[in-house]
C-alpha cells in the first residue's frame, strides 16, 4: 500500500496550493481536453525525484487515458500556459498497477512549438517494474514469454504515448493554419 | 491500491486527494508528541535522539521486488533526521536502514533529490568457481541492473510526492 502520511504542522501550508487553476468535466475520456481559458492562478505540479514545480499557470487542456490492468501503465498530460507566456507540461505515467506511485515527469519551454519537440522526444518508457527473480531456476520459455509480454505492454504505451501527442501536433497545425488565413 | 493521506494529531486522519486510485485510511500515527526514538542502522549502532514525526511514506506495492519507506522527523535541536528504509521481498536480498541528518527542509528536498539508492543494493551472487554459466551471469547481470533501476524510479517517485506533501520549493 503506497502512502505519504504528514503531521498537521505541514498539512496547513501544503493545503494551501492544492486547487487546481481549472476544472475539467470529464476527467477519464480518452484523447485531449482543451480547457477553456480562464485566468492565471498559482499551481504546483508533481515531479518524480524533485521538488515540485510552482508556477503562475493557465490549465490549456487535460488527457488522460483508460487505464488498462494488462497495461504497464498509460500516460496522462497536463499542459499550462505560464504568466511569462511559457508553457509547462507534465507527463504522468502509470506503472504496474494502481497500487504503485506514478513517475510524473515535467517539462518546460519558451514556446509551444518547443513544448512539442520535448514532448516528442520523451520516451514514455522509461520505467518498467520488473520483478526478476529466481533467476538460477528460470526456464527459457518463461523467460522468453516475459520478454514478449513487456515488448507488447511497451508497444502498447508507446502507441498511446504518440496518440496524444499526434492529435497535439494536429491540433496546433491546425491553429497555426487558422492564424495565417485570419491574419 | 494506492492512497495519499494527511493526518493531523488534532482531528485525526483527513484523507485527501490521489490521482492513483481509491484512498485509504491508514492507522493514524501516534506522533506529533516529542518521543524518544531509536532508529535502525544498517551497520552502525542505532541513532536515537528525541524529537516528533513529521511524515511517513511508502512505496510498498503488489508488483515490484522491493519497496521504499522514507520517515521524516524533527529533532528537539531542531535538525530533521530522514531515515531511508529499503526493503526486499526476497529473502535473498538483504533490507537496508540508513538514518541522514539535515538542518533544514531546503536541505533535506536537496539531499532526497541528489540520494541514488543504487547503493542500496545488494548483490548475493556467489562468482566464486568456475561452474558458473555464462547465460546466468548475463542475467544475474541484467537483474542486478533492473533491481538498481527500480530502487531509483521508486525511490524517485516516492521522494517527489513527499516532497510535494511537504510542500517544499
Amino acid at each position: 500500500m503506497t502512502s505519504v502520511n504528514l503531521s498537521s504542522e505541514f498539512k496547513q501550508q501544503a493545503q494551501q496550493n492544492e486547487k487546481e487553476p481549472v476544472s475539467l468535466a470529464a476527467q477519464d475520456r480518452v484523447g485531449l481536453e482543451f480547457s477553456a481559458p480562464v485566468s492565471y492562478a498559482p499551481v504546483k505540479v508533481k515531479r518524480s525525484g524533485k521538488r515540485p514545480f510552482t508556477f503562475n499557470g493557465m490549465l490549456l487542456l487535460k488527457s488522460e487515458t483508460h487505464h488498462n490492468s494488462n497495461s504497464l501503465g498509460s500516460p496522462g498530460l497536463r499542459i499550462w500556459e505560464t504568466d511569462n507566456k511559457g508553457f509547462v507540461a507534465q507527463i504522468t505515467i502509470r506503472n504496474s498497477s494502481n497500487a504503485c506511485l506514478p513517475s510524473n515527469t515535467v517539462l518546460e519551454a519558451d514556446t509551444m512549438e518547443d513544448l512539442l519537440v520535448k514532448l516528442n522526444d520523451f520516451d514514455p518508457n522509461g520505467r518498467f517494474v520488473f520483478p526478476m527473480e529466481n533467476l538460477e531456476n528460470i526456464k527459457q520459455h518463461a523467460l522468453r514469454d516475459t520478454y514478449l509480454s513487456y515488448q507488447k505492454t511497451a508497444d502498447q504505451r508507446q502507441k498511446a504515448y504518440q496518440n496524444i501527442v499526434s492529435q497535439l501536433l494536429l491540433q496546433n497545425a491546425k491553429n497555426t493554419t487558422l492564424r495565417k488565413v485570419n491574419s | 491500491m494506492s492512497s495519499v493521506s494527511v493526518y493531523s494529531d488534532n482531528d485525526g486522519s483527513v484523507s485527501v486527494s490521489s490521482d492513483q486510485g481509491d484512498a485509504s485510511v491508514i492507522s493514524t500515527p501516534s506522533s506529533f508528541r516529542e518521543n524518544r526514538f531509536s532508529l535502525k542502522r544498517t551497520g552502525q549502532r542505532p541513532y536515537t535522539f528525541s524529537g516528533s514525526e513529521i511524515c511517513t511514506s511508502t512505496s510498498h506495492s503488489v508488483g515490484p521486488a522491493l519497496w521504499y519507506e522514507l520517515n521524516v522527523y524533527r529533532s528537539h535541536e531542531g535538525q530533521y533526521i530522514v531515515e531511508i528504509k529499503m526493503f526486499n521481498k526476497n529473502g535473498k536480498f538483504k533490507d537496508r536502514n540508513s538514518v541522514f541528518e539535515v538542518s533544514s527542509i531546503e536541505e533535506l528536498s536537496s539531499f532526497l533529490e541528489h540520494y541514488d539508492p543504487a547503493g542500496d543494493i545488494s548483490n548475493n551472487v556467489s562468482l566464486e568457481g568456475d561452474d558458473m554459466p555464462l547465460s546466468l551471469l548475463a542475467l544475474e547481470g541484467i537483474a542486478l541492473k533492473i533491481r538498481i533501476e527500480e530502487a531509483r524510479n521508486q525511490f524517485k517517485d516516492l521522494a517527489g510526492e513527499l516532497l510535494y506533501q511537504l510542500n517544499s520549493h
